[in-house]
């Protein structure tokens, strides 16, 4: 019986025994790892991709995914440069309408016809890609002078940058969404099995649009804490963000066919991920290895997922 | 009988109706401006599309088998950059490499798709960023220069002022096309996108097939970048970067189906030919690079919503 529990605790927290594994031994191998400055500097870019990551993660529980926030992030993160010479609030309010409309596009195009998510969300990608560099004419946007705007990402609080704080506002936020609320029912039921969700009453094309909203609100507040942080934004910065979101959501133990997962789980991949990348560059090994090692990471995530879940049944 | 006449106009029309667009888009263009309508623009056009159209091939036994491949792009990247790189050992090793580097991701692809049974999403976009990365390793992330310029020869040959890859481009889409369409291979290639597990019982080995799909979507890829390297004569992360799009848009504007099951090569020629008309009036019309990005993936989302919507809709007839 006692040794059921510890296989089950094995098993569910297998990520994070191996990350803790992975902080030992990076903490005593690699040089001014385990230093506060660099635990600090973990934690400052785990915040700004977690929360592309845990936005992402409804859309991908609800059995989609939406690989439009790379973009996103930059397009965000570009409106609100610009518009931090007018108000900090239309900085904050034109980006986020605008991904909420890209959420909204997302989602309708994705339901209504029921299109692939995946070719659908790229080429969304793409155009809000080329949106963002019409937009700047291919140029960096540099932000407004002693803005309130700049706070968001430069003010700490207790030697920790506002924005940490933000990210964990936002994941309890989601996370209570998601395993306490009635949407959050709905999307797992969604994920799991899209007719009998259907038969059952529940309006699954609605829960997706929301999801899809979610993810490009959340990716949509990581560019503007982002572009408040460097305080230049390229249309181009957020390049990259899905495919380590993705990354997070996988090595987390989220499956992508939808059904199962959690946002607890997708935090602890983002650190897993930023952790090791983090150890490679203080390394100083050449950034290449970090999307090799990325890619096997994800390779071998859902391999062990699909080996154990099988196992399961 | 003249029902049954009338029917039959109606059918041709809508399966030709890509043919259709592209005579009346030739018809527009060449009225709208002299220079569209000449022999060297329209080589121009074959010899633009010719990369992409490639790999297009290839991604058509993929979608027809029910996946995609979003390698592609840096599969390309790493052809080019092996054949650059192995330069110095000549162009028989070189090339040979090249296409055996590609044939091989193409192969781990299939491999773990269909024994692993990790899905093409995530195997594709893992390869994708892993290739990636090791084509930014050898290049240092620059642009590599090839010394030798005998790959010239091949990029900048023309036959009856046809050039070499239009010529190759064109073979292999008679060849691949009637593999597709001929061969026991391309049947069970139909059989699986339509319905795998019926194809199964019916003693199709999926791996097999499928894992032919992605190997000669590998060694494509590797055949688009040698062309590549004989025009450019260097190599980089940045190549592709456009290709997997590109080449899945072409494959369904042409009208093969992404739920698989349905389409054939030659569909992907028309749509791959329409694409680069579109991309050539673009340019002529002088619409900058970053609108073309927008236009390109609003007819994405457009080819893929309707081919979704007749599927939907054929579905619950």
């Amino acid at each position: 019986m006692k040794s059921n529990i510890f296989k089950n605790i094995a098993k569910n927290q297998a990520v994070l025994i191996v990350l803790i594994f992975l902080f030992i031994i990076f903490s005593a191998f690699v040089p001014s790892f385990f230093s506060a400055r660099n635990l600090i500097n973990i934690l400052k870019q785990t915040s700004i991709i977690g929360i592309v990551a845990c936005g992402l993660t409804f859309s991908v529980i609800a059995g989609s995914v939406d690989l439009s926030v790379g973009s996103i992030v930059s397009i965000s993160g570009v409106l609100a440069l610009s518009f931090s010479y007018r108000s900090i609030w239309l900085a904050i309010f034109i980006p986020i309408a605008v991904s909420i409309l890209i959420g909204l596009v997302n989602g309708l195009i994705i339901t209504k016809f029921n299109a692939n998510s995946v070719i659908i969300t790229l080429a969304m990608l793409a155009v809000v890609r080329g949106l963002a560099l019409i937009y700047t004419g291919g140029k960096m946007v540099e932000g407004a002078d002693n803005s309130k705007f700049m706070l968001i990402g430069r003010s700490s609080l207790s030697g920790l940058n506002v924005y940490i704080f933000i990210f964990i506002i936002i994941a309890v936020i989601l996370g209570i969404i998601m395993n306490f609320t009635a949407l959050g029912r709905f999307v797992y039921h969604a994920g799991s099995n899209i007719d009998a969700s259907k038969i059952a009453g529940i309006k699954v094309d609605n829960i997706r649009i929301y999801t899809f909203i979610i993810s490009a609100v959340c990716a949509g507040i990581a560019g503007i804490i982002l572009s408040s942080r460097l305080y230049t934004a390229s249309p181009l910065t957020g390049n990259g963000y899905e495919f380590d979101a993705v990354a997070a959501i996988v090595v987390g133990g989220t499956s992508l066919l939808g059904g199962k997962g959690n946002i607890y789980r997708t935090v602890i991949g983002i650190f897993f991920i930023v952790t090791v990348i983090n150890a490679m560059i203080l390394l100083n090994l050449p950034v290449a290895f970090q999307y090799v090692v990325k890619a096997v990471i994800i390779v071998v995530a859902v391999w062990l997922d699909i080996r154990t879940s099988r196992v399961n049944i | 009988m003249e029902r049954v006449e009338r029917k039959k106009v109606f059918d041709f029309l809508n399966n030709q109706k890509i043919f259709l667009i592209l005579i009346a888009l030739f018809v527009f263009l060449s009225l709208a401006n002299r220079l569209f309508l000449t022999y060297e623009n329209i080589m121009n056009i074959l010899f633009q599309v010719t990369l992409t159209g490639i790999i297009a091939i290839g991604m058509t036994y993929t979608i027809i088998s029910g996946d995609f491949d979003l390698s592609v792009g840096s599969n390309m990247a790493l052809a080019a950059t092996t054949v650059v790189l192995l330069e110095r050992f000549g162009p028989v090793v070189a090339i040979l490499g090249a296409l055996a580097v590609s044939t091989l991701a193409g192969f781990v692809n299939g491999i773990f798709i269909t024994i692993l049974k990790i899905n093409a999403f995530v195997t594709t976009l893992a390869m994708m960023i892993f290739l990636k990365g090791w084509v930014l390793f050898f290049t240092k992330s620059e642009t590599i220069q090839g010394q030798s310029d005998v790959y010239f020869k091949f990029g900048y040959g023309t036959l009856f002022k046809v050039p070499y890859s239009v010529i190759l481009f064109i073979v292999l889409y008679v060849i691949f096309g009637l593999v597709l369409s001929k061969t026991i291979i391309g049947r069970n290639i139909y059989a699986i996108g339509n319905n795998s597990k019926a194809a199964h019982f019916f003693g199709i080995s999926i791996v097999k097939t499928k894992t032919f799909a992605f190997v000669l979507l590998g060694f494509l890829c590797g055949v688009s970048g040698l062309i590549l390297v004989s025009r450019l004569n260097t190599a980089s992360a940045t190549y592709g970067s456009d290709t997997g799009l590109d080449a899945i848009t072409a494959v369904i504007l042409g009208g093969t189906s992404l739920s698989g099951g349905e389409g054939n090569a030659f569909k992907t020629f028309q749509g791959i030919l329409l694409l680069g008309v579109l991309s050539n009036a673009m340019i002529v019309l002088n619409i900058t690079p970053y609108l073309q990005q927008v236009i390109k993936g609003l007819i994405l989302i457009l080819v893929v919503s309707l081919d979704s919507y007749y599927v939907k809709a054929n579905k619950f007839k």
